[in-house]
């Protein structure tokens, strides 16, 4: 017995010298990064996942934004946390009666990371390039371009004149990030650029691939507005650390233990079962806010999902509690209503058509089937991302929900780069999917509405209106078109259906201060406690 | 001896030509495109066409395929769509972590492995002997992943002593913080192997302690330390050189899911990451690179069995 203890004893000896050599305390296990930076401030962040590239203009994942937008590269106007719009690299603007022509007034002096200034043919070739990409820009704007019209003025003239075009560019996904014209030139027609220069108060200084991304302070960084006079995506900034590292760690278990243990000071996601460990803890702040529309978009361009009465059918059948449930597993990560702009997009928030929002009517979607002849050989595929665990969730309880009233339903669930592949390039192979869509400040900027988008929602109303919408000189009655045209899509059309709205969250530590949630994290004003 | 390197050498040509062929055909046969994975979930059809064609994925698959083969008999592994540098620069960045991981995890697994091993020999059918079995089982049936997350629990959070995940180099930040951040994953990761270590040991050590010339010895009145050090020990070793070998081939190649709890930009990770995104040069280059290695790996192995034994040497 003495023997088996002793050798107990000795296994547990041998475990502790092995993991106690060198350190003795958690400040210590973080002490290498002090050392190593000289005692500058540095700012750890996790992100759910490692970009894929940081050109903003030509991607829209959120991830990209999450890291350059606002900090690396900046736009002519910006939004504030009340969604209005104010200027960043312009100094001013114009717009003339009719709303054809938006006259831009360049700050002067401004300075890209690479040491040259912005000058109007930078911003011209930034912005045409924006337009040529972004598919809702392209269609507000009606193919028009920026043009130079001094060193410090530029200029866009489009033929049908729009009320919205400074809240496009300060808020659409695809960002209308101002780079010098030599690395687009560089870049190409339709690719991305490989150098990411841009004039915000941290530049790209280094991406180890699978490891960090590492912005640096911009040294020579000229805020707009007053110091303190920051609000959402606009104002005074300032680049309070001197290094920002991104990290990717793919497990959320080694985020939460990385933020636990100091190793990271800041995640872009937390996830709801994550969510009591730091939950009324005064070490950790939790940021929060609602990100995301959820939805099922409808195939309107072939298969079952291309005749309207499949569509309402599936509309009236689907509980959207049942499912945002199942997906988010707490009723206070989500919100039920009508709505297909969000509750805080107060000019076009309407519950138009919204009886036929969460209906949960087995028999009238049963009815609905048998109207549009649906036969036992039938089946409705739903095509999900399986590495999106929520969607994934509500496409198995609409499947169940569907052979509850005898629908034949497969889900079709594949991992990221076969699901987007799918769902671009063979519409023949699914009839609805599953996704999400951050806020917007106009209904034109909802991408499932596009004509060209997958999904395709070329419904001659549809795009007339939003056609009008854009054209509108008078808030109201856009506003009017904006309300009609949901009843209508609800009530006929039906191109989605839309389940409700989520709420994402991020945590810091308690040392960190100024990071929140918009449609995204919002680190770039961050600063330690003590500043 | 050098007949039979240059033999096994030349079997390599058909290995890496099926293994090139079988892993091209895979990866580009497998649905997903990279050009959607590059622009988002908002990009439209059209605009993932147009960069399917800068990127020249539309070519046929055969000439992509030959464009690849001939590129490597240039020295090129090929162009990464998502990252900057060299294929080789790629490859021996990644590899870098794996192997000093790898290397942590057979150091431990060894250290450990070996000596209770042999203990459970001697202490045959005791206490101890059945204490150690019994951790070597539960070394062999417990997942990394597991392992890895109780590590940090206990040693991270709970103790603080080490840190939860990274991976710092040696040059910017010492070797202290270096094995430091390396601990903890690579116990995770050894731990499978110290459980096979340690039944392998006690296995080949009862096996020669119950031989004839080992009786012979102690008849003959050799001590105790003697006999474990200069005969058990010496002819025990062949076989716990090929498990420490073989573990150290299962290491390199299992350490994805270490590295993806630990955040460690190793190999396996790469790998990981480039086939979700269809990175379809990197798959290539590593699988190609890891298989060399892992023939390399075996190779040397056959040629150390001859060093230790006379009685399978070459020749």
């Amino acid at each position: 017995m003495k023997r088996t203890l002793a050798l107990l004893l000795a296994c547990v000896l041998c475990v502790c010298c092995l993991a106690g050599c060198g350190g003795g305390s958690d400040s210590a296990a973080n002490g290498s990064e002090t050392a190593r930076s000289g005692g500058a401030a540095v700012l750890n962040i996790a992100l759910d996942g490692e970009p894929g590239n940081l050109d903003c203009v030509m991607s829209s994942d959120d991830i990209i934004s999450e890291v350059v937008y606002g900090s690396v590269f900046e736009k002519l106007v910006a939004f504030t946390a009340e969604d209005q719009v104010i200027c960043e690299l312009a100094e001013s603007y114009d717009v003339n009666e009719d709303h054809t022509v938006y006259t831009y007034h360049l700050r002067q002096g401004v300075r890209f990371h690479n040491g040259e200034e912005m000058t109007a043919d930078d911003v011209v070739a930034s912005m045409n390039r924006w337009i040529d990409n972004a598919d809702n820009a392209n269609s507000l704007v009606g193919g028009a371009h920026f043009e130079k019209v001094d060193d410090a003025t530029v200029q866009i003239t489009m033929e049908t004149g729009t009320l919205y075009l400074n809240e496009m560019i300060a808020g659409l996904g695809q960002q209308a990030a101002i780079m010098p014209a030599s690395v687009i030139e560089a870049a190409g027609e339709g690719d991305l650029v490989s150098e990411y220069i841009g004039t915000g108060p941290y530049a790209f200084d280094e991406w180890r691939a699978d490891q960090y991304i590492r912005l640096v302070a911009n040294a020579g960084y000229q805020p707009y507005g007053e110091e303190g006079d920051y609000s959402g995506w606009g104002g005074h900034k300032t680049a309070y650390y001197d290094e920002v590292y991104f990290y990717f760690p793919g497990d959320t278990a080694t985020v939460v233990d990385g933020i636990r243990t100091g190793e990271f000071d800041v995640a872009n996601t937390l996830k709801g079962d994550d969510y009591p460990v730091f939950e009324g803890n005064d070490d950790y702040t939790i940021f929060s806010a609602e990100t995301e529309l959820q939805m099922l978009i409808f195939n309107k361009s072939q298969g079952v999902g291309a005749d309207p009465l499949v569509r309402q059918a599936v509309q009236a059948v689907i509980n959207s509690n049942d499912l945002l449930y199942a997906a988010m597993g707490n009723e206070d990560f989500y919100k039920l209503y009508s709505s297909y702009m969000f509750q805080s997009s107060a000019n076009w928030y309407t519950e138009a058509g919204g009886a036929c929002y969460n209906q949960n009517d087995p028999d009238a979607a049963r009815a609905l089937f048998d109207q549009a002849g649906w036969t036992d050989d039938d089946v409705f595929r739903i095509l999900v991302n399986s590495d999106a665990t929520d969607y994934y969730a509500e496409a198995q309880v609409i499947q169940e929900e569907l052979r509850g009233i005898g629908i034949n339903c497969e889900v079709l669930a594949y991992d990221s780069a076969t699901y987007s592949t799918t769902r671009n390039t063979k519409p023949e192979a699914w009839d609805a999917f599953i996704t999400g869509f951050g806020p917007k400040v106009l209904p034109n900027m909802n991408l499932f509405l596009s004509a060209s988008w997958a999904g395709w929602c070329d419904d001659a109303r549809i795009q007339s209106d939003l056609a009008a919408i854009a054209a509108e000189s008078d808030l109201e009655t856009a506003r009017q078109i904006w309300s009609d045209l949901q009843a209508y899509m609800y009530e006929e059309y039906v191109p989605v259906v839309k389940f409700g709205t989520t709420e994402r969250s991020g945590v810091c530590t308690s040392e960190v201060e100024g990071v929140f949630m918009k449609e995204r994290m919002v680190w770039v004003n961050a600063h330690p406690v003590s500043e | 001896m050098l007949k039979y390197v240059i033999r096994r050498l030349l079997t390599l040509i058909p290995v890496l030509f099926i293994v090139s062929v079988v892993i091209f055909l895979l990866i580009h046969l497998v649905p997903g495109d990279p050009a959607a994975v590059m622009l988002g979930d908002q990009a439209t059809p059209e605009q993932i066409a147009a960069l399917r064609e800068t990127l020249g994925l539309n070519e046929p698959l055969v000439l992509q395929y030959v464009h690849w083969v001939r590129d490597i008999f240039h020295g090129d592994l090929g162009t990464s769509l998502f990252m900057s540098g060299t294929m080789w620069e790629i490859i021996r960045s990644h590899m870098i972590p794996t192997v000093q991981q790898t290397l942590v995890a057979i150091a431990f697994a060894t250290i450990v492995g070996v000596p209770l091993g042999m203990l459970a020999a001697v202490k045959r059918s005791r206490a101890a002997d059945q204490v150690i079995s019994a951790f070597s089982i539960i070394g062999v049936s417990m997942p990394s992943f597991l392992m890895g997350l109780g590590l940090v629990l206990l040693f991270s959070v709970k103790l603080g002593w080490l840190p939860s995940s990274g991976y710092k180099e040696i040059g910017a930040y010492g070797w202290g913080t270096h094995i430091r951040y390396l601990l903890l994953p690579g116990i995770a990761l050894g731990f499978i192997e110290m459980g096979l270590i340690i039944r392998m040991t006690r296995s080949s050590m009862l096996e020669i302690l119950g031989a004839d010339y080992m009786r012979m010895a102690k008849a003959k009145g050799v001590s105790r330390f003697r006999m474990f050090a200069r005969h058990a020990m010496k002819n025990a070793l062949v076989g716990i050189v090929t498990v420490v070998g073989l573990a150290f081939i299962s290491c390199l190649g299992g350490a994805a899911v270490t590295e993806t709890i630990f955040n460690i930009p190793g190999i396996g990770k790469l790998t990981l990451n480039a086939v979700m995104r269809r990175d379809y040069e990197v798959v290539q280059a590593v699988v190609l690179v890891v298989s060399l290695l892992n023939v390399l790996c075996t190779l040397v192995l056959d040629l150390l069995y001859g060093l230790i034994d006379p009685r399978v040497r070459m020749e």
